[in-house]
């Protein structure tokens, strides 16, 4: 049985995948660097993580949309 | 048997004459403010959820003074951090005659003086392991988590998220002003945490950057909160005029969002926000909780949370935080500008918010209400609420509730979000 999440898979894994990838530079790169470097990579992968959670929203939307205009 | 040793037995009012002018005309005062807000409550002015509780904490902890006996006096005063007073205060200690009472002694750290505290004060064991470490915040948002729905942030993410964000003007403009104003870089967070309009996180900054300070902040916070509902109607008739209060919103069939997706979106959006904020993963696990349990069907779950989890805490705040306000605590001089800054806070916030409508208004061709950006300040469902009756107080049919529920609840997120920027960030600034 097809659930609704199947449905927007693709943002899910893409929304998901960047969502961690914010959280990489935010945890593993910026500690290694130093001064105003840390801070933009820090400043950027929080800024990239929640935008992988906005790829996400905007895949249940559109999905949501979708089956709303299809009943 | 001196006419004296019969007052011994009011040592209520012996206590009151022994004190200081100072502390002799706090005491009065905050059992006066303490019925005050009891009053204020009641008649539904201010939350009476906490405001009955914390009245008459604050009346009763400011009235039940008595001289503590010397071996109890002595625990609080070497269980306590040492002072400029200490010597004055163990000799009082050694005499009988050291004030205080036997609600709960909240600056005892040495576990042995703990141990003999927590089996003298009532309220110490439920200060000690639930309100100093987070505890009752936790779980009062773990209660908020189990009442959101966050479908409607998902149907409409874009909005949501923008007027969240520009519901927090209040939480970051606040920050330099109060530095500016003489706080230092912890106390200043804690305060302008107040423009997030949600009393666990604050509490939660407050008691993580600035434990001296976190009884007034905490107090301050929930005092305005309760008064946002009375100030943000005139608030938003000032800036945003009739006609435009009028509009109606586009007319859309409701997007039916899954149970599936907001249980996926909590699970994911936890982790991640956990592992961006770790200092702060307290508060994201209470409220994302809160949502799983919500949205995997767990109706016994559900019942507890949303029961005797939520309202119990809730009492037991209201009620430590008024025993918590004694005369000692009001007389600290940097009360009065956390009065100021806490207002201003929580303006800037509301005016954040409803330019943050405006600028929805025209993006989407002037189609959206702008009284939903006042939603965007986290205090759910108040704000929301709020917005939906100055929209119908102008306009009957004109239905604004599902766009400004999606604002509030991103609102809670984005606050939540905040309080983990300034609890990681604020302790490495100089």
């Amino acid at each position: 049985m097809k659930t609704s999440v199947h449905d927007s898979l693709a943002h899910w894994i893409s929304g998901s995948f960047i969502a961690f990838l914010g959280v990489v530079l935010v945890r593993v790169v910026a500690p290694a660097l130093d001064g105003r470097l840390r801070l933009a990579s820090t400043l950027a992968g929080q800024l990239i993580a929640l935008a992988g959670l906005l790829v996400i929203a905007l895949g249940v939307r559109r999905r949501a949309r979708r089956s709303t205009r299809s009943s | 048997m001196h006419f004296s040793h019969i007052l011994e037995l009011f040592q209520g009012i012996m206590t009151l004459a022994a004190a200081h002018p100072q502390i002799l005309a706090a005491r009065i005062g905050l059992v006066i403010l303490g019925i005050v807000l009891l009053y204020l409550g009641k008649k539904g002015v201010l939350e009476p959820l906490l405001m009955i509780p914390m009245g008459l904490g604050m009346a009763a902890v400011n009235a039940g003074v008595l001289f503590l006996d010397p071996a109890t006096a002595n625990q609080i005063v070497d269980g306590s951090a040492a002072g400029p007073n200490s010597a004055e205060q163990l000799a009082l200690a050694a005499a009988g005659r050291m004030p205080g009472t036997l609600f709960m002694a909240p600056l005892v750290e040495k576990t042995d003086s703990l141990m003999y505290i927590l089996q003298v004060d009532f309220l110490q064991p439920i200060y000690t392991f639930m309100f100093s470490n987070g505890l009752i915040a936790c779980l009062v948002f773990m209660g908020i988590g189990v009442l959101l729905d966050v479908g409607f942030v998902l149907a409409r993410p874009f909005l949501s998220m923008f007027l969240a964000l520009a519901a927090e003007l209040g939480t970051v403009a606040t920050f330099p002003i109060a530095v500016a104003m003489g706080l230092d870089y912890r106390e200043a967070a804690s305060i302008a945490m107040v423009g997030g309009a949600d009393g666990p996180m604050v509490l939660f900054t407050s008691l993580t950057l600035a434990k001296h300070l976190f009884v007034p902040i905490t107090v301050v916070a929930y005092l305005y909160l309760g008064l946002t509902y009375g100030g943000y109607p005139y608030l938003i008739r000032f800036l945003v005029p009739a006609k435009l209060r009028a509009l109606k919103m586009p007319a859309r069939a409701a997007a039916k969002v899954t149970s599936d997706e907001k249980l996926a979106f909590a699970v994911v959006g936890c982790t991640v926000l956990c592992l961006l904020f770790p200092s702060a993963a307290p508060l994201f696990l209470s409220l994302f909780v809160g949502v799983a349990v919500r949205e995997s069907g767990l109706k016994y779950f559900v019942a507890i949370i949303d029961g005797p989890i939520l309202y119990g805490a809730t009492l037991f705040l209201g009620l430590l935080l008024g025993v918590l306000c004694e005369a000692s605590t009001i007389l600290d001089p940097k009360v009065l500008i956390l009065l100021v800054l806490g207002i201003l806070s929580l303006l800037l916030s509301g005016v954040g918010g409803l330019l943050g409508g405006y600028v929805a208004y025209f993006v989407s061709g002037r189609k959206i209400n702008p009284v939903i950006g006042i939603a965007g300040v986290s205090c759910v469902p108040s704000t929301a609420k709020v917005a939906q009756k100055e929209v119908s107080n102008v306009a009957p049919d004109s239905i604004i509730l599902p766009e400004a529920l999606g604002a509030n609840i991103c609102g809670v997120i984005t606050t939540a979000i905040l309080t983990g920027i300034y609890v990681t960030l604020v302790p490495l600034m100089k």
